[in-house]
């Protein structure tokens, strides 16, 4: 009889109660004929169980400290828990403004929203493991739903041509990963981050090895192509641009999501002894991100794009915070929320828009939209305000933690290149509004439901509530990962 | 069989792979590269756990697990080369080029 | 943990063994035994050629598959894929017992609940005609896209 590993089911509640969903989702859409009047009640029954889990765990680790189960493989923390609890918030914003989507796709919907479940689980997980074969399932798992949802249901050429390049890439990123993995498990003999973490302390000549050391450089190489870092990013524009409007928002945010996960846990555990080795490539990444995504958003055409390339500069920024290290991850933490919400807001707009399953927002259709539809011009110029970091929305309070961590972590000329870059960033977030308030056009009047009016509204709240009363989310934050 | 031999020959594998990858313009011999480099890596993993001899076999329960996410992702990755030829009968990677800027 | 790394010993391959060679002896058995029972007349041309009736064949056949037979191969390779994990199990059945039972219950549950998912979508219908017309139906046309856009 062999010792069985500690079975902890409060450690993987949410995801629990994510699964159940995906799975009941696709029972009913393959046994009922009338399962789309079913899909409303299935999705909010199992965000509310996603956020009853969050709460127990919450309540599990006030208890009794944080805990790793399933043999090493799993930690239940606070910082586990407040990106899941981001992920939750991400789907459901994302479900609010997304919904027409799902009912657009017909008795296909129940797919479409069992993927969302399924890659939340996934990008939920990476979050939580701390062990690097979780980490890889939980990162295939979500792309692998991803890919398909970018698929799902289309016939627009644009469409399909971002699925495949989102796959192709993806999974070569997948392969870059996971050859990393090997090398790291040669040169280690480990794949827990607590082993590796005992073999960099214990080892005083640090990456003296090359076969280690390439093996952790094309590790953070297939993270940081799942964030679209500059140069990993050459994915981004185009599936932004071509993936189906109601849900190209949450792939976006859900994957950066994952991804920053694994990359804060990786400078707490298995790489902090060796901080320094990697501090000066990933300030390097940052700081390429941030400039190339800058400028190549300038010259864009499409809203869309746009939004990808001011996607790679916010993955800059977040690496800003992440490249110096450390335990209290508040800052890094409290911008990815604020960023992924407002994307997800945005994208909810342009899906108004331009149509659910649509693709390419060329800004033209935006001239005139202030008069056409003035909450949606004024939320869209809020969101952009807010990417943008102007002072009162959340952007700029996380944008300022991400500056001060990366200052007083001895990063002065990142914070410059930041600081530089982010006032040349207001040029193209601004442009897109003066097309709609200051520019005629006779687009397209959009209609708004009551889903994503409500998801919207959140999202604006939000964004202008902790831009201009942050404090108490940063106490809390603060005292939860002290 | 020393370690060196598996390494050189997974190492020949995934240069293979890459090599195809940006050599091959037809999508469905993209798809067979990056399956060639997940192979040289399931070697690699397998052929490592040999040499550290490792007790809680991790590189092969990994090399199990990767085998899986890949039979799924060839299945995902033909469907979506499928979908690509039934709208534009062509799986030319060159011919993907509507989106640009 | 698991227990692993339990040595092999020859003892251990006996049931490989027997299993090779009861597949070798029912092949060694059952096909001369066919050959001796069947009748075969002389092979005469029209018998070699590929349709005894009918015109005849100026071109070699296509050697590609057709794509509709894609969704069966697929999903074949995926179910026996998912074997592999019961393999792991099977090799360990004694020691993990209760445990072992319990988690592989749970994981087949997932792969039944897929095949039924599968087979209710009729992708395992082998009718292809009749399927892709399931599969326009389930599926939105562009413009059904556009109307909820």
């Amino acid at each position: 009889m062999v010792e069985t590993p500690e079975i902890s089911l409060v450690a993987i509640l949410p995801e629990l109660a994510l699964t159940v969903g995906a799975v009941v989702v696709l029972m009913v859409a393959v046994s009922s004929r009338r399962a789309a009047t079913y899909l409303p009640w299935i999705a909010g029954l199992t965000v509310a169980a996603t956020g009853a889990g969050l709460i127990a765990q919450y309540n599990d680790v006030a208890a009794n400290g944080f805990s790793v189960s399933y043999a090493g493989m799993i930690v239940l923390d606070n910082q586990g828990i407040v990106i899941r609890t981001v992920m939750l918030a991400a789907i459901a914003v994302a479900l609010l403004v997304g919904w027409r989507y799902v009912t657009g796709l017909g008795t296909r919907g129940g797919e479409a929203l069992s993927l969302v479940f399924l890659s939340a689980v996934g990008f939920m997980l990476m979050a939580s493991s701390i062990h690097f074969m979780l980490l890889f399932l939980g990162l295939e798992v979500g792309s692998i739903s991803l890919y398909v949802l970018a698929a799902l249901g289309q016939r627009a050429k644009r469409a399909d041509e971002a699925a495949m390049k989102y796959f192709l890439l993806g999974s070569v990123a997948s392969a870059i990963f996971l050859y990393g993995v090997a090398l790291l498990y040669a040169g280690t003999g480990s794949l827990t981050y607590l082993g590796v973490f005992e073999f960099f302390s214990g080892d005083t000549l640090v990456f003296s090895d090359g076969l280690l050391s390439a093996g952790v450089a094309l590790l953070f190489v297939g993270l940081l192509f799942k964030i679209a870092a500059a140069p990993f990013h050459s994915w981004a524009p185009d599936v932004y641009q071509g993936a189906p409007a109601g849900i190209v928002g949450y792939m976006g945010a859900a994957a950066k999501i994952g991804a920053i996960a694994a990359l804060l846990r990786f400078v707490q555990v298995p790489f902090q002894s060796v901080i320094e080795s990697i501090q000066v490539p990933l300030a390097a990444v940052a700081a390429f991100s941030v400039v190339l995504g800058t400028l190549y958003a300038i010259v864009q055409q499409d809203l869309r794009r746009v939004l990808a390339y001011s996607g790679v500069s916010h993955a800059g920024f977040l690496l800003m915070g992440i490249a110096t290290g450390g335990v209290a991850e508040v800052q890094v933490l409290f911008y990815l929320a604020t960023y992924v919400l407002v994307l997800v807001g945005a994208f909810g707009i342009v899906s108004l828009l331009e149509g659910s399953g649509s693709a390419g927002s060329p800004i033209e259709n935006w001239k005139g939209l202030g008069r056409r539809s003035p909450f949606l011009a004024w939320s869209l110029t809020v969101f952009m305000l807010g990417m943008a970091g102007m002072p009162a929305t959340a952007g700029f309070i996380g944008k300022f933690g991400i500056f001060t961590r990366a200052w007083s972590g001895d990063l002065e000329w990142l914070v410059i290149v930041g600081l530089l870059a982010s006032v040349a960033a207001f040029f193209f977030y601004l442009r897109v509004v003066v097309a709609m308030f200051f520019e005629d056009g006779d687009g397209k009047t959009p209609k708004l439901g009551w889903p994503a009016g409500i998801g919207i509204g959140l999202t604006l709240v939000i964004t202008v509530g902790l831009g201009l009363y942050p404090t108490p989310l940063l106490d809390v934050l603060t005292a939860a990962l002290g | 069989m020393t370690l060196v031999q598996f390494l050189l020959l997974s190492s020949l594998l995934f240069s293979l792979g890459v090599y195809g990858l940006l050599a091959r313009r037809n999508a469905v011999m993209i798809l067979l590269s990056v399956e060639l480099m997940l192979n040289a890596v399931n070697l690699n993993l397998v052929a490592f756990e040999a040499w550290i001899r490792d007790a809680f076999a991790t590189g092969n329960v990994f090399a199990i697990f990767m085998i899986t996410v890949a039979a799924a992702e060839v299945g995902i990755g033909l469907a979506i080369v499928i979908l690509i030829f039934r709208n534009r009968a062509t799986a030319n990677v060159d011919d993907f080029e509507l989106m640009r800027g | 943990m698991l227990a692993t790394g339990r040595r092999m010993t020859l003892n251990d391959y006996l049931p490989a063994l027997v299993m090779f060679l009861l597949a070798v002896g029912f092949v060694a058995v059952t096909l001369p035994l066919s050959r001796l029972i069947s009748t075969r007349g002389p092979a005469t041309p029209e018998k070699e050629a590929p349709y005894e009736c009918g015109i005849l064949p100026e071109v070699e056949p296509a050697q590609r598959f057709p794509v509709k037979f894609y969704l069966v191969a697929i999903l074949f390779v995926i179910f026996d894929v998912e074997i592999i994990f019961l393999f792991a199990w099977a090799a360990n059945f004694p020691e993990l017992g209760w445990f072992g039972v319990t988690t592989v219950g749970i994981f087949t549950l997932f792969v039944l609940e897929t095949l039924l998912y599968v087979w209710r979508r009729g992708a395992l219908d082998w009718n292809v005609r009749r399927r892709a017309r399931r599969f326009a139906a389930a599926s939105p046309t562009p413009q059904a896209l556009e109307d909820a856009a």
